[in-house]
């Protein structure tokens, strides 16, 4: 089957805002079930807080979702572009993942 | 009470961004900070993430039906992705009132624009050189497929950055700035601009939202899946709405409501 990069971005979208939906719907129902004050936004709070089931985690965890899925799609399209062989594209995808990657950091730090 | 007023607010933001063609992210700041009295720097951290939920979900629509020319997109996303972070670190640097005034003045100016500005949407002349930007999509309203070029690229990307810019400060998706560029400057079809504008916003939003959610104005998280849900549903929504109701009746009635808000904000910055 040939390789369809229209597809393939589209689906990752896709996948990331429903995923990021999933998990706010989870977060909603744990909510009538345990209160929550836990506000912990590094990366071992949020996955300690999914495991036990902690509703602001895992509203946490669909946000973090949300906010990466841009940034997958731009390193799925510099992929996508290697693959289809078209380097300047594949080039300009990685700068803007590399400022991506930046401005994460900053938010981090 | 206050989560309900949440979804009613996104869902409200959600219907009048997709009527005026602008995206829900122009209304999302102002609702919270005039009507519910959220702290702006919060509320342009919640835009920003519901500004990436409606992009991404309608973007993965246009890429699928290759409305969307990504190259371009690609391109344009390397001055907007910087905009917008230069745009993120002044906005969390600056008060919350400065950030009302220069908000009040971009929605006037996003008012008058909408009053007067007209789409052209004529195709561009299909030139015999074509640069590697030219693509084509298949429009169903007019039932023929339809090839173009992009010309003036220079004028595209600083007009990007600009967009990123405001985008990073004031939680706007910035398409208000990148869609009739890129159809006046760069002779983009107008639907093209629109579906290439909306894929980069995701990213824009995304560049500006980790700067915002790292210095911690994520405070309540429930509020932002409500608000989100209630943006989508919104955006949803308008979709029979605008099939029934033409856009451009109603769009006399939502400047003036953009007006409204601009003046409530102004007032807020100067208090």
């Amino acid at each position: 089957m040939k390789f369809d990069l229209n597809k393939f971005i589209a689906k990752t979208l896709a996948v990331g805002v429903y995923s990021s939906m999933f998990l706010f719907c989870v977060a909603i129902i744990e909510s009538f079930f345990k209160k929550s004050n836990v506000l912990d936004r590094s990366f071992f709070g949020i996955m300690n807080g999914l495991i036990a089931l902690d509703p602001n985690a895992t509203l946490f965890a669909g946000i973090v979702i949300l906010m990466l899925t841009p940034v997958v799609r731009v390193l799925f399209l510099a992929i996508g572009y290697f693959i289809e062989g078209d380097l300047r594209f594949c080039f300009y995808s990685i700068l803007v993942l590399l400022i991506l990657i930046f401005s994460v950091y900053f938010g981090v730090h | 009470m206050f989560e309900i007023a949440l979804v009613l607010m996104g869902m409200l933001s959600g219907i009048f961004g997709a009527l005026l063609g602008i995206g829900g992210g122009t209304f999302v700041v102002p609702l919270l900070v005039i009507f519910l009295h959220y702290p702006i720097h919060q509320a342009v951290a919640i835009s920003l993430i519901s500004i990436i939920a409606t992009s991404s979900s309608v973007a993965s629509v246009n890429v699928y039906n290759k409305i969307t020319n990504m190259r371009l997109g690609v391109t344009l996303e390397l001055a907007t992705t910087l905009g917008a972070i230069a745009g993120s670190f002044i906005g969390t640097f600056l008060k919350g009132n400065v950030i009302a005034l220069i908000f009040s003045f971009v929605m006037a100016f996003i008012a008058y624009f909408m009053y007067f500005h007209k789409d052209n949407e004529q195709a561009t002349s299909i030139v015999q050189t074509k640069s590697i930007y030219a693509s084509s999509y298949f429009d169903y309203a007019l039932n023929k497929n339809i090839e173009y070029d992009v010309k003036n690229l220079g004028a595209g990307l600083a007009i990007s950055a600009f967009a990123g810019a405001f985008s990073g400060m004031l939680g706007i998706g910035g398409g208000v700035l990148k869609v009739p560029a890129m159809n006046a400057f760069c002779k983009v079809p107008i639907k093209v601009a629109a579906a290439t504008s909306n894929f980069m916003i995701g990213v824009t939003a995304a560049a500006g939202a980790f700067i915002y959610f790292g210095k911690g104005y994520i405070e309540k998280p429930l509020y932002v899946a409500l608000i989100v849900f209630g943006v989508i549903l919104g955006s949803k929504l308008s979709m029979p709405i605008i099939k029934k109701v033409s856009p451009a009746r109603v769009k006399n009635i939502f400047i003036l409501f953009l007006i409204y808000l601009a003046i409530e904000m102004f007032v807020k910055g100067v208090k």
